[in-house]
């Protein structure tokens, strides 16, 4: 899923009609010596990033005045986010009352739109013991059996319709943004207003396209998915498989192993990483290919996994294709032993290799001195048995 | 009250498969390929290509129009992601019962507003992102098997049920190559809220009479094997389960590295790969880590099917 900075989802929530807190963004070059904040303190200082939680994890601060902003985001900006320093800081205005919680989330198990209220929030709350109303989204919002729900979860009289225009005004932009998660938490009520102080948003990264006007500004950087900067082998896989969009995508990052791992499929993949991992190996990376994906995405993803620094062993492996012709794969890891000088004597390459003109590619491969390579007479688990034994011998 | 689908009567129902998306080019391949394995493609639909002809195959501008002349129950949708869901829509509403969708990345919204039809007609779908369903010997829907479908399988009481294609396939063509064959062949896709989910798979392939014992295979995210779990442990389940959930690794991984086919879950709902395997456990299925696992417990159960069947669950 991707995320929107609190920020960028807070000026989307306002323009969809919720009532959000004054704020500025502040960047590490800002001068906090001359820095004025457009309204009054008391301030709320916390990481203009995508992520949920910050309130669990200490990083929202209540500041009473300049010197207390100045020192919480200070610390803020000395701290790593996803492997990379802090871009921007989010101050708010401090908005007191009583704590709300509302969400709209698709959820798997009712395999719907649910929507979750409840007259308590905050910093904690367990949304799990909300009452739900299951939405549709081939029919309109059910405004009465909503207002039941809402009442039923405890909320007084006098909130009853902040809570449900706000959750109807949750509820257009969920389903114009074609969104998973919109949360508010909390709403806080004086008495007057309903203000969405905390939020989380995520969205469907395969959306109709149509949406994405009617959608904040997302984080989609490979950073923000991997936690860390990404390597020039991660970016490298990554600009591959954006310059063939249109074709089937595929996952490559590097893990703290010694043994490059390139299989194509999900399942098989995580199959035989278990395989491995179960004896003793510890792939340097991971990967799922698509079949479909094309040559050139193939090719960068060899090229990527087998020039990781100090691999000492390569396992390759497929399982029974129907429609991609296997000699693609000869042909990527052929390219990349070249452009990479990986030597099959000494760091030992095995391969399962199955599906249409495995004939062809298992003699070519074959033909390659150093090579251990099969087809469908052997499984996965079989090849990688034969990587361990090879590499035991290696280190003996 | 309509009967409920099983792969093996829309295979072989004379009204035959539809398929939506036949003239580009993976519906050409496919469509060559469920002939030559005995489906019985009776028509296909392309908006705008009325009038062609595919692989002998008559086509359509629409699928209403199809059905109005050929009475097909099934479909396989070859349609782009964009529109996947509002062909399968268009397919449940002229009367197909079963629907499989080779897309993937279908917007997640038009997949619950498929579900919600699909469910009010009680249709089946399967996918998205499925390579399709397969009853070997009697024929396929979608691409199982590529080229050489009855090299790789044979008929048998074994069915498969799979989050991953390629693993439905590489399974399929194990239980062939140790003597047992396979039932029925269920690709559900690797998406993040698939139409048939593990345990709707399983009553599916329980369906079909001749299936005694099924093999699934699971992955880290979503809680479909959990549910599964708890279904076994209901007494849901006519037949054994034998469960493989791979990604056993990704457990000691951050949750949010993107192991496997779709998101892992986090927070504090979320579970693990070994949750899965214990609650699978406990609830009475019968676990694998790998292929000689897996071996040995279908050869067991083989043994002993008049034991496990479960005369009372449907």
């Amino acid at each position: 899923m991707v995320r929107a900075r609190e920020s960028a989802g807070l000026a989307w929530l306002k323009t969809q009609g919720l009532k959000v807190p004054k704020f500025v963004g502040i960047q590490p070059d800002t001068d906090l010596d001359a820095l004025t904040i457009p309204f009054e303190a008391p301030w709320i200082v916390k990481p203009d990033v995508a992520i949920g939680g910050k309130g669990q994890r200490g990083l929202v601060h209540r500041c009473e005045d300049q010197a207390a902003l100045q020192h919480a985001a200070s610390d803020l900006f000395a701290q790593q986010f996803n492997g990379s320093p802090l871009a921007a800081v989010i101050i708010e205005e401090c908005v007191d009352g009583d704590e709300f919680f509302l969400a709209i989330a698709i959820d798997e198990q009712h395999r719907r739109p649910v929507i979750r209220c409840a007259p308590v929030g905050g910093v904690g709350f367990d949304a799990t013991s909300t009452n739900v109303y299951e939405a549709s989204l081939v029919t309109d919002l059910d405004e009465t059996a909503l207002q039941t729900t809402i009442r039923a979860a405890g909320f007084a009289d006098e909130t009853m319709e902040i809570v449900q225009r706000t959750l109807r005004q949750m509820w257009d932009a969920f389903v114009a943004s074609e969104a998973v998660l919109i949360e508010v938490n909390p709403l806080k009520w004086d008495g007057k207003h309903g203000t969405a102080v905390g939020i989380a948003l995520e969205f469907d990264p395969h959306s109709q396209t149509s949406v994405d006007a009617r959608r904040p500004e997302l984080e989609t950087t490979l950073a923000a998915s991997l936690g860390r900067t990404p390597t020039v082998r991660e970016d490298a896989v990554a600009a591959a498989d954006a310059r063939e969009a249109d074709r089937p995508g595929m996952t490559f990052f590097e893990l703290d192993g010694d043994i490059a791992f390139v299989v194509a499929g999900g399942g098989a993949a995580l199959f035989t990483f278990d395989f491995l991992h179960d004896h003793g190996l510890n792939p340097a990376c991971y990967t799922d290919y698509s079949p479909g994906g094309g040559l050139d995405k193939l090719t960068a993803l060899f090229e990527a996994a087998l020039s990781i620094p100090n691999i000492r062993g390569v396992f390759v492996g497929v399982a029974v294709l129907n429609v991609m012709d296997t000699e693609f794969f000869a042909d990527a890891l052929l390219t990349a032993l070249d452009t990479t000088g990986i030597d099959p004597h000494t760091v030992p390459i095995v391969a399962r290799i199955a599906g249409p003109g495995e004939t062809l590619t298992l003699q070519r491969l074959r033909a390659v001195s150093g090579l251990t390579v099969f087809g469908r007479e052997e499984t996965l688990e079989h090849a990688g048995s034969v990587l361990v034994t090879q590499l035991a011998k290696v280190g003996s | 009250m309509t009967t409920p689908v099983s792969i093996s009567s829309m295979l072989a129902d004379p009204g035959g498969v539809v398929v939506q998306g036949i003239t580009g080019r993976q519906g050409q391949l496919e469509t060559r390929w469920m002939l030559d394995s005995g489906t019985h493609v009776a028509a296909g639909v392309t908006p705008g290509k009325g009038g062609q002809v595919v692989h002998g195959v008559p086509v359509y501008d629409t699928v209403e129009e199809a059905i109005a002349k050929h009475a097909c129950r099934a479909s396989m949708i070859y349609a782009p992601r964009h529109i996947a869901a509002g062909a399968a829509i268009e397919a449940i509403n002229a009367g197909v019962r079963l629907v499989a969708i080779s897309a993937e990345d279908v917007p997640m919204h038009d997949m619950i507003r498929l579900i919600d039809v699909a469910k009010e007609h009680d249709a089946v779908v399967v996918g998205p992102n499925t390579q399709g369903l397969l009853v070997p010997g009697l024929g396929r829907i979608g691409s199982p098997g590529g080229t050489d479908v009855n090299e790789r399988f044979s008929p048998g009481h074994v069915a498969v049920v799979s989050r991953s294609g390629g693993m439905t396939g590489e399974i399929g063509h194990l239980l062939h190559l140790w003597g047992f064959g396979t039932s029925v062949q269920i690709h559900l896709g690797g998406a993040v809220m698939p139409a048939t989910t593990l345990r709707d798979g399983v009553a599916l392939a329980e369906r079909e009479t001749i299936t005694k014992i099924t093999v699934v295979f699971g992955e880290p995210s979503s809680s479909q094997e959990d549910v599964l779990a708890a279904a076994i442990a209901d007494g849901q389940m006519r037949c054994p389960v034998v469960a493989m959930v791979a990604g056993r690794f990704s457990d000691t991984f951050p949750a949010m590295l993107p192991f496997g086919h779709a998101p892992r879950a986090t927070g504090d709902s979320a579970t693990n790969v070994a949750a899965k395997y214990a609650n699978l456990t406990d609830a009475g299925a019968f676990v694998a880590h790998n292929f000689t696992q897996l071996r040995e417990q279908v050869e067991r159960l083989t043994a002993n099917l008049a034991t496990h069947v479960n005369p009372e669950a449907s």
